[in-house]
């Protein structure tokens, strides 16, 4: 899943935080005993490090203190394209949605793949 | 191991020790292996104060993996007197929420002592090894002047025997021997309530003698350290 | 008597200083814990109508007849009762429970409970060792935390800090010995002044957190109550205790430690449990712990002290900081004697007003915190200060989240969007009464926020997580549907009792699921104490074909300890008993129907964020049946439509015979349950449900 490597005007795009809050890309922190927040995100980083990929049997045996952050992939992929303006990181997910599996088992894969864009950009604005 | 003092005619086979050398646990590893190798036979001081057999059963803990419900010592009481009652139960389990784990619980159960104390100090018998239940120290309830000499020469703290000042007399683990209140057999050869219960698994029973002296022949490793219980995120270390 | 009753309640009027006794006898029908709560505040509280912390309001701390034994998963918890000061409109008379060792003590040293009266002209505290009860000074403990004042009286009750040998505690040598350290609760430093946040605390972190109880005592002039007991409750059938005991362990993790893998869904009940573990950072060094009895354990010690015994919300689950903050903002919320579910709903009401720049330095709430980095040690820390010691923000937060509101001028506005997420009654919205309906109707119906999980874990959590994973489920819908019906005396003839379809939400069956909830409740989990981390037991991976342990192991559990031979239906009428004198106290304080209205985001906004042109639903998934057939569905993004919550209503009111125009219990529901004197007292108040 190799992404191509960005040049420096686009890693400061995609590495920002989004303007409003209207861009913010909404997610939930759902805890079993708790219930469940609602939170949102305004930078693939900040979505990078939410995404916590993890087993069901882990989350289940931790019983009532069990906790799930979630976030609609097909959402994800839309507002990294239209908010964001990474289009082939967009297309990336866009394939990783179209497996059709639930969320759960699509979370490590768009992790790695927001961290290898989030490591490229990183790697980019680092040479100046 | 030093000391050993052999005289002539009036031991029985095996090894002799000193008083002092197995009160003081010398060595640790050695010593064990000294007791381990008498199990179920008798030995004798050089003093000759008196032979006694090792006991058929220890109870073992892992005091890191022990969660302080406490069920342990409400089994206890619930078995051997029909109440739940911590002052009447033969392990104790002392907690401090304010005190760092490991230190924040301590198990306290009675060892079995290869050469007891509370036995020793017994001025009617009433503390004896009851050579009908695997050698398992107890008190005979009946015999007992209440003179808690068994509570006071207990060298450890708590003192494994205990007094009940309800009934009267002294008393203390018997590896559930004598359970009026449970229809399970109990006692060296049986099961024993407080592991019964636990659902941590942190008591278990052996038939083997116990490394005596430090902790470590008694607090042992059950589990926690095993991948399972890291496993679960206690990083027990 | 050997029937799991010490057999006299303490009786402490604060006023006059006396110490009696009430016979356990007088109320043993109730049960023990809320059932006696109930029946003794219905008798001895002169008027249910005054301010929690009016002098005439009466605190009852009750064990029951399970406390202290065997009876796994509720043997640890005591129950707390009296006229709150959480609520809004008004404080209604309210319930909290904790867990530890305390009810056990309390049996141990011949007490079933604690009844306080009036208030003391001195600060005291209550010593409790056996049968010697007296008030103690409690001026140098006032303005002590939670942690140091229990500590301190320790040292009191024993003659110096424990030391691990056995105490005699009395004058003779057979007057009683312990090993153990007292069991305290204690308010927070100077509590009356967060009355409405104020909870009561037991050793690290079990407490009674919700309606202001560490208000409740420090308007009575009361710090703390400790109770050491070196006495013991004889149990009917001992041996029938054990058996049962280790038949519940085969529920559990705790009879299957070699058998971990049994079901596709994951491990549970686990002790203590990845979920708490993973509450602190990584690399503590933890072990599980439990309250007295129990086979779960769902708290942990560390080896950094903070945090121990605390759980699940009491980490700041909503904050979104990390675990290095989060433990020690738990260890400073325990100390302080904070409601840590208040602080639940506080941190995204602040951001709220943070991101709509309404609060900060020089704006409209002006505020120095520093709210630009809210999830920094010293945000949580000057936040919980500015609470307890009315600064800043905290003298207008130290009135309650909804009074502050109201000064703020935001009260209609936050609960139309639901920026103050107040779902009912004031209290912090914890389940989604728009999705998960027995639960937001519980609390609607009741006096606070339910905080029992019975369907929850079964009926959303597991099918979330299931669907989140694309995991075959454990058992289909219909299947969990079968088990639970059977489980639901007596409503066992219902086939839909857990249908959570848009239909399903508003129909009869829901009332009756709502009914057989509130009952359940009031009886085995709140009078005799079942916990709610154990217990209902519905569907259970051990379990054979899957089903769990309830409405068998309740009664086992009750008969072995009491002797006596009650059926789980039998419970669970007096759990409807139970029910209809709360409600009736709550009639008394001034309910009406019209009164009952969630708060307007739950008819006016759906359960999804409003962010514009990106669609978002949190998970929900819930068995629906729907077309004739059973399924797992996602039931987010629903709102309630106020036309058919009133309907819901009165199909309840008509379910629970009463009244369908107020919702106040018939003068023949109240005789059908032998209340026949409450129901008088409602008539002379004008106040008895019309036939």
């Amino acid at each position: 899943m190799a992404l191509k490597k960005v040049g420096r005007e686009e890693a400061l795009r995609f590495t920002r935080v989004v303007e409003s809050d209207e861009l913010r890309l909404p997610g939930s922190q759902i805890a079993a005993g708790a219930g469940g927040v609602f939170v949102t995100f305004g930078s693939l980083a900040e979505v990078e490090a939410f995404l916590v990929p993890t087993t069901p049997e882990e989350i289940l045996a931790s019983g009532m203190q069990g906790r799930l952050n979630h976030l609609d992939p097909p959402s994800l992929a839309m507002w990294v394209r239209d908010m964001i303006g990474d289009s082939e990181l967009a297309d990336a997910l866009d394939e990783v949605v179209a497996s059709g599996r639930a969320f759960g088992l699509l979370v490590p894969e768009m992790k790695e793949l927001l961290a290898e864009r989030l490591a490229q950009c990183e790697a980019v604005l680092a040479e100046e | 191991m030093g000391d050993i003092d052999k005289t002539k005619g009036t031991e029985p086979e095996g090894k002799v020790v000193s008083r002092r050398e197995f009160v003081t646990g010398l060595g640790g590893v050695g010593l064990g292996a000294v007791i381990g190798g008498l199990l179920g036979q008798g030995f004798f001081t050089p003093d000759k104060v008196f032979a006694i057999p090792a006991s058929g059963g220890y109870l073992l803990v892992d005091t890191k993996k022990c969660a302080g419900c406490t069920s342990c010592m409400m089994a206890c009481s619930l078995v051997h007197h029909g109440q739940v009652n911590y002052s009447l139960s033969r392990i104790q389990i002392t907690q401090n929420s304010f005190a760092a784990f490991p230190n924040d619980i301590s198990m306290a159960m009675c060892r079995q002592c290869p050469f007891p104390a509370c036995v020793e100090v017994c001025p009617t018998g009433a503390c004896h090894v009851d050579t009908a239940n695997g050698n398992v120290r107890t008190v005979d309830e009946a015999k007992c002047i209440g003179c808690e000499r068994c509570v006071n020469a207990c060298p450890f703290t708590p003192s494994r025997a205990l007094w009940n000042g309800a009934d009267k007399h002294a008393q203390k683990c018997d590896l559930c021997a004598d359970t009026p209140f449970w229809n399970e057999k109990g006692g060296p050869g049986g099961k024993q309530a407080c592991a019964t219960v636990c659902a941590m698994k942190a008591i278990s029973f052996t038939k083997d003698v116990p490394v005596q002296g430090a902790d470590t022949g008694y607090n042992v490793d059950l589990g926690s350290t095993s991948k399972v219980w890291q496993g679960f995120g206690f990083n027990v270390g | 008597m050997a029937n799991g009753y010490a057999g006299k309640i303490l009786k402490v009027d604060l006023t006059t200083k006396t110490i009696g006794e009430i016979p356990t006898s007088q109320y043993e029908q109730w049960g023990g814990g809320h059932g006696m709560g109930s029946a003794i505040f219905w008798d001895l509280c002169e008027d249910p109508t005054v301010d929690g912390t009016d002098p005439k309001n009466v605190v009852t701390i009750m064990a029951g007849p399970l406390s202290g034994t065997l009876a796994s998963g509720a043997a640890g918890r005591t129950e707390v009762q009296g006229i709150g000061l959480q609520s809004m409109p008004r404080g209604w008379f309210t319930r909290s429970n904790f867990g530890g060792r305390f009810s056990t003590h309390l049996k141990y040293a011949g007490w079933d409970g604690i009844v306080i009266l009036g208030k003391s002209d001195k600060q005291v505290w209550l010593n409790i060792v056996d049968g010697k009860v007296t008030l103690e000074d409690a001026t140098s403990l006032w303005g002590l935390d939670t942690h140091a004042t229990q500590q301190k009286i320790w040292a009191s009750v024993l003659g110096a800090p424990p030391a691990g040998n056995w105490d005699t505690l009395g004058t003779t040598r057979d007057s009683g010995r312990s090993t153990q350290r007292p069991a305290v609760l204690s308010a927070g430093p100077n509590a009356e002044k967060f009355g409405p946040w104020a909870s009561l605390v037991h050793d690290g972190g079990n407490g009674a957190g919700q309606g202001g109880f560490g208000g409740v005592f420090a308007s009575k002039n009361l710090k703390a109550v400790s109770v050491l007991g070196t006495g013991g409750i004889e149990v009917a059938d001992p041996n029938a205790l054990m058996q049962a005991r280790t038949w519940l362990m085969g529920y559990a993790v705790a009879g299957n430690w070699d058998n971990q893998g049994k079901n596709v869904a994951g491990n549970w009940p686990l002790p203590a449990n990845p979920g708490t573990a993973s509450s602190f950072p990584k690399g503590t060094a933890l072990r599980p712990q439990g309250c007295a009895g129990c086979v779960r354990m769902c708290r942990c010690r560390s080896d950094k002290i903070m945090g121990n015994d605390s759980m699940c919300v009491d980490f700041f689950t909503t904050a979104g900081a990390t675990p290095e903050v989060n433990v020690v903002w738990t260890d400073l919320m325990q100390k302080l004697g904070l409601n840590a579910f208040n602080l639940v709903g506080l941190f995204p009401w602040l951001r709220g007003l943070v991101a709509e720049g309404a609060i900060g330095k020089g704006k409209a709430i002006d505020s120095s915190l520093p709210f630009e980095q809210m999830t920094s040690v010293a945000f949580g820390v000057d936040l919980m200060n500015s609470i307890v010691n009315q600064t800043d923000i905290g003298k207008d937060l130290a009135l309650g989240l909804w009074q502050c509101a109201q000064k703020w001028g935001r009260l209609d506005k936050d609960l139309a969007t639901g920026m103050l997420p107040l779902q009912e009654w004031g209290y912090v919205h914890h389940y989604d009464g728009r999705t998960e309906a027995e639960w937001g109707y519980g609390c609607l119906l009741g006096d606070r926020d339910i905080n029992e999980h019975d369907f929850n874990w079964i009926c959303y959590w597991t099918p979330t997580i299931w669907a989140a994973y694309g995991m075959t489920p454990l058992v289909t819908a219909q299947r969990m549907a079968e088990i639970m019906s059977k489980q639901m005396i007596p409503y066992s003839d219902e086939p839909n009792l857990i249908d959570y379809s848009d239909a399903g939400i508003y129909s009869e069956t829901m009332a009756k699921t709502t009914a057989w909830h509130r009952h359940y409740t009031r009886y085995y989990k709140q009078a005799l104490g079942f916990c709610d981390w154990n217990w209902a037991d519905f569907v259970n991976p051990y379990g054979p074909d899957f089903v769990g342990a309830t409405s068998i192991g309740e009664p086992k559990f009750f008969n072995a300890v009491t002797g006596k031979n009650q059926t789980f239906a039998e419970g669970m009428e007096i759990g409807r008993k139970i029910w209809n004198l709360d409600r009736a106290v709550w009639i008394l304080q001034g309910r009406t129907r019209d009164m009952e209205v969630f708060s307007d985001y739950m008819y006016d906004v759906a359960a999804t964020a409003k962010t514009p042109g990106i669609p978002y639903e949190m998970p929900y998934t819930m068995p629906v049946f729907e077309n004739g057939a059973w399924s797992y569905k996602s039931v987010a993004g629903r709102k309630l439509d106020r036309q058919k919550v009133e309907d819901f209503k009165t199909l309840f009111f008509k379910l629970e015979g009463w009244d369908t125009k107020t919702g106040w219990p018939t003068r023949k529901t109240l005789e059908d349950l032998g209340l026949k004197n409450v129901a008088d007292k409602l008539q002379g108040a004008g106040k008895l449900g019309a036939a």
